[in-house]
């Protein structure tokens, strides 16, 4: 029998969804995103298949850093001159107390983490999908609110 | 309604946990019907938080077993939150010496009052936290160790004068 290490402690899922722990023998290797292809998520907003830009956000509510990005968003909303959608970990009735909180002007969608992480192929939340007219160009974890802005931008470019 | 006038939904309301000078909360140890948390204290004791739901606490694992390699004898306890057949594999792979306490998230989050994973605390003799730091890495148990050094046994307070220069 080999012999056991600390790795074999955990789900594989576990290790693989954050994106700092530098990679040993035994990570798979992580599937590459590749930029041209359609958003897997239409359903949540028909508007995304026609949107010259937009941005899909993910969030969880039990996740400090999406807590702190929250009332960023209201600033970033008005500045992004594309589609803004929100997906949340929340119950329906925490995102609707959300919205109505900040006021926020986008939608905030309700799934669970793990399902819009398989779905959509985040590794951690908070995360981000930039779009071109349902093309997905970029998928990144937002490090904060700058990262986020600075991301939108290179997007634009 | 101004947004000072709402009510803060409870899911935005960070709990900061404990801090630098409160007392930790003097648990009972779970699986053990009368011992509690400060039946370890001796002149100090060193408290680490991990789970194996937490990807930080893979290298934090590795620190603390380095930590216990180092120093066996240190006045260490570390509570793990896992499946009960990953407590029964992680006392097969720490060093012997460990101290390893098998707990859930609603004991060291609802009753520790834990940050999260994986954080460690110094308390003196009393049972008041003089420091807290991320247990990653062994740069930050070298910190929560520094102000027990008087306490531990020589050759640990050696090491830690070498780590700090």
């Amino acid at each position: 029998m080999s012999k056991l290490n600390f790795r074999d402690l955990f789900k594989r899922e576990t290790l693989e969804r954050e994106q700092t722990y530098a990679s040993g023998p035994t990570e798979t290797a992580e599937q590459p995103f590749v930029p041209g292809e359609p958003f897997p998520g239409m359903d949540l907003d028909p508007r995304l298949a026609d949107a010259e830009r937009a941005a899909v956000l993910f969030v969880s509510l039990t996740c400090s850093s999406c807590i702190d990005l929250l009332p960023e968003l209201v600033a970033y909303a008005d500045n992004f001159d594309g589609l803004l959608l929100v997906v949340s970990s929340g119950k329906k009735e925490e995102n609707e107390e959300l919205v109505s909180y900040y006021d926020y002007s986008f939608p905030v969608h309700t799934m669970e983490e793990n399902v819009y992480k398989a779905r959509f192929g985040l590794e951690a939340t908070p995360g981000a999908i930039m779009l071109e007219k349902g093309l997905m160009m970029q998928k990144f974890t937002i490090q904060h609110i700058e990262h986020l802005y600075e991301q939108s931008e290179t997007h634009r470019e | 309604m101004s947004q000072r006038e709402k009510a803060v939904p409870s899911f935005l309301k960070v709990e900061e946990g404990l801090q630098i000078g409160d007392f930790m909360p003097n648990i009972r140890i779970p699986n053990y019907d009368s011992l509690q948390l400060y039946d370890f204290i001796t002149d100090y004791l060193l408290v680490t938080t991990i789970s194996t739901t937490c990807a930080p606490c893979l290298p934090a694992m590795e620190a603390i077993d380095a930590l216990i390699h180092r120093h066996p004898s240190m006045n260490l306890i570390v509570f793990i939150d896992t499946e009960e057949s990953a407590f029964e594999q992680a006392k097969e792979i720490f060093h012997p010496a460990a101290r390893l306490y098998h707990a859930t998230d609603d004991v060291l989050l609802g009753e520790l009052k834990t940050r999260g994973y994986p954080w460690a605390y110094g308390l003196n003799a009393e049972g008041q936290i003089i420091t807290i730091e991320h247990a990653g890495s062994l740069e930050f148990w070298g910190k929560l160790m520094a102000p027990f050094k008087r306490f531990m046994e020589p050759e640990i307070a050696l090491a830690l004068k070498e780590e700090q220069g």
